[in-house]
C-alpha cells in the first residue's frame, strides 16, 4: 500500500499483521474528533488558528476573525470549529 | 446558572496530543487537557476548545475569540496568575456548552468571562473551578492522556 504523506491514516498492530487502514475521508462525529484525528500533523499548523468544516481545515491563518469569516463565507450555514493549535509554551494562569 | 436536565453522568474526554518540529531540529511535544466546547453569543456561535484549570476561579475567553463573539463588556479587573497580572474586560456569554461527539454534556447559560484585554495572552478559553468543579468529579488520568467528568 502506498501512502501519501496528506491522508490520515490508522494503524493497527493485530498479531503479527500490521493493518493500515485510510482514515482520510472517514466521518467523524464532530470537527473536534477529526482535529484530534490529525494527530501529529497538526503539529504543522502550530501558533496558527484553523478553522474546520465537515472534516477539513477549510481556513487558517494569523488572525482568528479572519479565519471565522473565510470558513462562514465557504460554509454560511455552518457551525465552525476554530482553534489556535498551541505551541509548547509555559502557560502559567 | 441554572443546571440542565438530562446531564450525562459520566464521560471520559481526551486529551489533545501532537509533536512538531522546530527549525533547529529539535521536536516539541504537545499534551493538553482540553475539551470540546461551543460558544454562543448574540451575534455568533462557533466550536473550540477550553482548558480546564482547576486552579482558575474565572472563565477566560481569548481576546481573539470574544472578538468573534461581539461581546459586549461591563468592565475591567485586574487579572493575578502565578505568571503575573494583566487586565482584563468582564463580559458575559449567552451559552457556554462543552461537548462530547458534537453533544453537550454540560450547559452553562449567562456566563461571567473575562476577556484579557491584549491578543496572544491565551491560546484557548480556561474553565474556571467553579463552573465545571462544581458538577463533576474531574479525574486527570495523565499517563493515559484522558480527562473523566463524573456527575457529581
Amino acid at each position: 500500500m502506498k501512502l501519501n504523506s496528506k491522508s490520515i491514516y490508522s494503524i493497527i498492530i493485530n498479531h503479527e499483521n500490521l493493518i493500515v487502514i485510510d482514515m482520510t475521508n472517514k466521518a467523524f462525529k464532530s470537527e473536534y474528533e477529526y482535529v484530534m484525528s490529525l494527530g501529529d500533523k497538526l503539529g504543522e499548523y502550530v501558533d496558527q488558528w484553523i478553522a474546520v468544516v465537515d472534516n477539513k481545515i477549510v481556513a487558517k491563518g494569523d488572525n482568528a476573525k479572519e479565519t471565522f469569516k473565510k470558513a462562514k463565507e465557504c460554509h454560511p450555514t455552518k457551525v465552525p470549529f476554530i482553534m489556535k493549535v498551541p505551541q509548547d509554551k509555559v502557560m502559567v494562569l | 446558572m441554572p443546571e440542565e436536565a438530562g446531564e450525562t453522568r459520566n464521560v471520559i474526554c481526551k486529551y489533545l496530543s501532537y509533536k512538531y518540529q522546530l527549525k533547529d531540529g529539535s521536536f516539541r511535544f504537545i499534551k493538553l487537557p482540553l475539551v470540546h466546547v461551543r460558544l454562543t453569543s448574540t451575534e455568533s456561535v462557533f466550536e473550540s476548545v477550553a482548558l480546564v484549570d482547576s486552579g482558575a476561579t474565572q472563565t477566560l475567553i481569548p481576546l481573539e475569540l470574544a472578538e468573534i463573539l461581539e461581546l459586549q463588556y461591563e468592565n475591567k479587573v485586574e487579572t493575578i496568575g502565578a505568571g503575573g497580572a494583566f487586565q482584563s474586560l468582564i463580559a458575559k456569554l449567552k451559552v457556554f456548552e462543552i461537548l462530547k461527539n458534537e453533544t453537550p454534556f454540560s450547559i452553562f447559560r449567562d456566563v461571567t468571562v473575562l476577556v484579557p484585554e491584549s491578543k496572544d495572552v491565551l491560546p484557548y478559553a480556561i474553565l474556571r473551578r467553579d463552573h465545571i468543579f462544581r458538577r463533576f468529579d474531574i479525574t486527570f488520568h495523565e499517563r493515559r492522556e484522558k480527562i473523566t467528568f463524573t456527575k457529581v
